[in-house]
């Protein structure tokens, strides 16, 4: 056996010695004028093209760049890798090649740098494929409307901002909000819904890159998950290809047919690492100092993200991009663009969170535009019903403030509204299956809940859940396989809520 | 107005062109007082090389240079010399030639901004590089 493997090692060298064959080129080359912050100035290179490669050759190997400025008679480049031993004079070739980054079905499970190099220590990827990093968005011939939903686990999400497979969905807030927990949450919550995930950090503390990592294999979501990682520590020219080699990832699932969700994380960090780049090749700063281009560079990551129709293999790339906000600044120049960017946005709100309402989602300032076609029919059911209570709710807690004479009815809708609020609270990494989550509203809104005191709803709801389990697996099973709920459903349903809630004895009488 | 380093180099080679022996030492002489005036000494190294540029352009001249591991044979170098023209379409070839043990075998060509790399040691990289993917 051993012999085998040994002559099997032996024929593949020989065959690669074989099939070499060493060709001669005639190159474009050209000296560096320039280097320094990352960036060289290269004369000659009349040949180049923009995004191409260059090979800056040093006493201590490679070093590579990409074009990123062409001029009448020299060229801007960035360096994607460790500059100081470059010389002025030192001798650059054009390696004829668009920035690419290798793809394969074996980037699942791996933390790889933004060209593709392992970050964990494992072998190198074997690309199947390599595939550019920039690259024009699907047109319209291609795409289809956004139909299926993408399940966050996140019973404030799911419910009243719906997010579907080929959308884009903005993620904004302050700092330490739950941002990026809202996002892992989404990745924990796609093991067995046929979704690879990629989650792209852009200038991330490489401590909690590591962290979420370890969370993601310890919930099992490392099988379908690629983290591309462009830390704190990096250049910056890394942090502006991240997230675009990130995308070029999940065009290549997305070429085979599959679903894939990006997570960007975040962009702010990464317009300010273009705003660096931009102002090193010297290109005129406009507002807060950012290039011309911030839009452009947004826009054309976020158009790749799509669904398409059957025809062109009915993929899709739902894309999760962050911003992080200054004080709850959300007109400032870059999340104003991502927001008009992308279709809705979650904005999380620091008064919510140190409230405790966790995660700490503003149902009024939050938005989809793709709406309710991105949910399953039993939801739609009763999402809308919950919108509604939640408007009022907010409408009339506003209003109440100020009298305390309140009328029966509008009592009534402000004890239902605060149940509303406690039960959107969720604890971070446990999302809840789209099943569950219905059969914990349809409760709420059908008044099951009423008679359960306020500060103990969310213990109700754990217990509830649990007894829904041994009690009703099957109108669950139909929510999950047929996607709706009939009225045989709905009578079961209230028939077990009720008889669950005959067990306790903390109920208003 | 600022003028760039090309626009000198242009001025100065059209002045020159045509002008021989003490004419022509009496207008650089002209040319470097109205670089002091304009306070633009500092470009002189870029203003020669345009200079150099618009000079090989006219005459159709290619500057080249060719490393090995030992010195090339003469006919050998014309062989190189009318090569060159061949590929770059001039008419004069100054070709600078090198020596370096570290080519192994074979040759680097470089002429204008092209390079031909033909040695023995590109070769046996890309054939490591081969063997390591």
């Amino acid at each position: 056996m051993e012999n085998n493997s040994k002559d099997f090692i032996i024929e593949q060298i020989r065959q690669r010695i074989s099939d070499f064959k060493s060709e001669i080129k005639e190159q474009n080359f050209g000296k560096v004028v320039e280097v320094g912050d990352g960036i060289a100035k290269v004369s000659g290179l009349s040949e180049a093209m923009m995004s191409e490669m260059l090979e800056f050759k040093t006493n201590s190997g490679s070093v590579f760049g990409v074009v990123l400025n062409l001029e009448e008679d020299s060229v801007g480049a960035v360096l994607l890798g460790e500059g100081s031993a470059i010389k002025e004079g030192g001798e650059v070739v054009a390696l004829k090649r668009i920035l690419e980054v290798p793809v394969g079905d074996d980037i699942a499970g791996r933390v790889l740098n933004p060209l593709g190099a392992p970050l964990d220590g494992k072998e190198n990827i074997k690309a199947e494929k390599f595939y550019p990093v920039e690259k024009i968005a699907p047109g319209v011939i291609t795409r289809q409307s956004v139909d299926e939903p993408v399940q966050t686990g996140i019973k404030a999400i799911d419910a009243m901002i719906p997010v579907g497979r080929g959308q884009r969905e903005l993620i904004i807030g302050d700092r330490q909000i739950g941002k990026t927990a809202i996002a892992i949450d989404t990745i924990i919550n796609q093991k067995g819904q046929n979704m690879k995930c990629i989650y792209v950090a852009i200038g991330q503390k490489e401590s909690k890159v590591a962290g979420i990592v370890a969370k993601l294999k310890e919930a099992g979501a490392m099988d379908y998950t690629t983290v591309v990682v462009a830390g704190a520590s990096d250049p910056a020219s890394l942090l502006y290809i991240a997230p675009y080699a990130g995308c070029a990832m999940a065009e290549y699932f997305l070429d085979k047919g599959e679903d894939v969700l990006i997570i960007y994380d975040d962009l702010s960090k990464h317009a300010v690492a273009y705003r660096e780049i931009s102002l090193l090749l010297k290109r005129p700063p406009g507002r807060e100092a950012y290039p011309g281009d911030v839009f452009y560079l947004h826009s054309r990551l976020l158009e790749r993200a799509c669904k398409l129709n059957p025809d062109f293999g009915g993929g899709s790339i739902t894309a999760l991009p962050i911003i992080e906000t200054q004080a709850g600044d959300v007109s400032a120049y870059i999340p104003t663009n991502v927001i008009s960017i992308t279709d809705g946005q979650i904005y999380l709100e620091p008064d919510l969170f140190y409230q405790g309402n966790r995660p700490a989602v503003n149902a009024g300032l939050s938005v989809s535009r793709v709406g309710s076609s991105a949910q399953i029919k039993a939801m739609k059911k009763v999402a809308g019903k919950m919108r509604l209570e939640a408007a009022q709710y907010r409408e009339l807690a506003a209003f109440a403030q100020f009298g305390s004479d309140l009328d029966e009815e509008t009592r009534k809708k402000l004890e239902r509204g605060k149940r509303l609020m406690e039960i959107l609270k969720q604890d971070q990494y446990e999302p809840m299956d789209v099943a569950l989550q219905v059969s914990v509203f349809f409760s709420l809104i059908n008044g099951l809940m009423d008679s359960v005191p306020v500060d103990k709803i969310r213990e109700f709801e754990k217990g509830l859940v649990e007894y829904i389990k041994d009690n009703a697996s099957d109108v669950l099973k139909n929510i999950k396989e047929v996607k709706v709920m009939d009225e045989k459903d709905e009578e079961k349903l209230t028939k077990v809520i009720n008889n669950y809630k005959d067990t306790l004895d903390y109920l208003i009488k | 107005m600022k003028i760039k380093a090309k626009q000198y180099a242009q001025a100065l080679f059209l002045e020159t062109r045509d002008k021989k022996g003490d004419d022509l030492l009496k207008t650089l002489d002209k040319f470097f007082e109205v670089l002091k005036v304009d306070n633009n000494l500092s470009q002189l190294e870029k203003i020669v090389f345009y200079f150099n540029n618009l000079w090989n352009k006219e005459y159709s001249l290619v500057e080249a240079e060719i490393t090995c591991s030992r010195f090339l044979e003469n006919d050998l170098r014309s062989d190189v010399v009318s090569y060159l023209k061949k590929i770059s379409q001039a008419e004069n070839i100054e070709i600078k030639e090198k020596e370096d043990k570290k080519v192994i075998g074979g040759f680097v060509l470089k002429y204008g901004d092209k390079i031909i790399d033909a040695s023995i040691k590109n070769k046996i990289n890309s054939f490591k590089n081969s063997l390591l993917n």
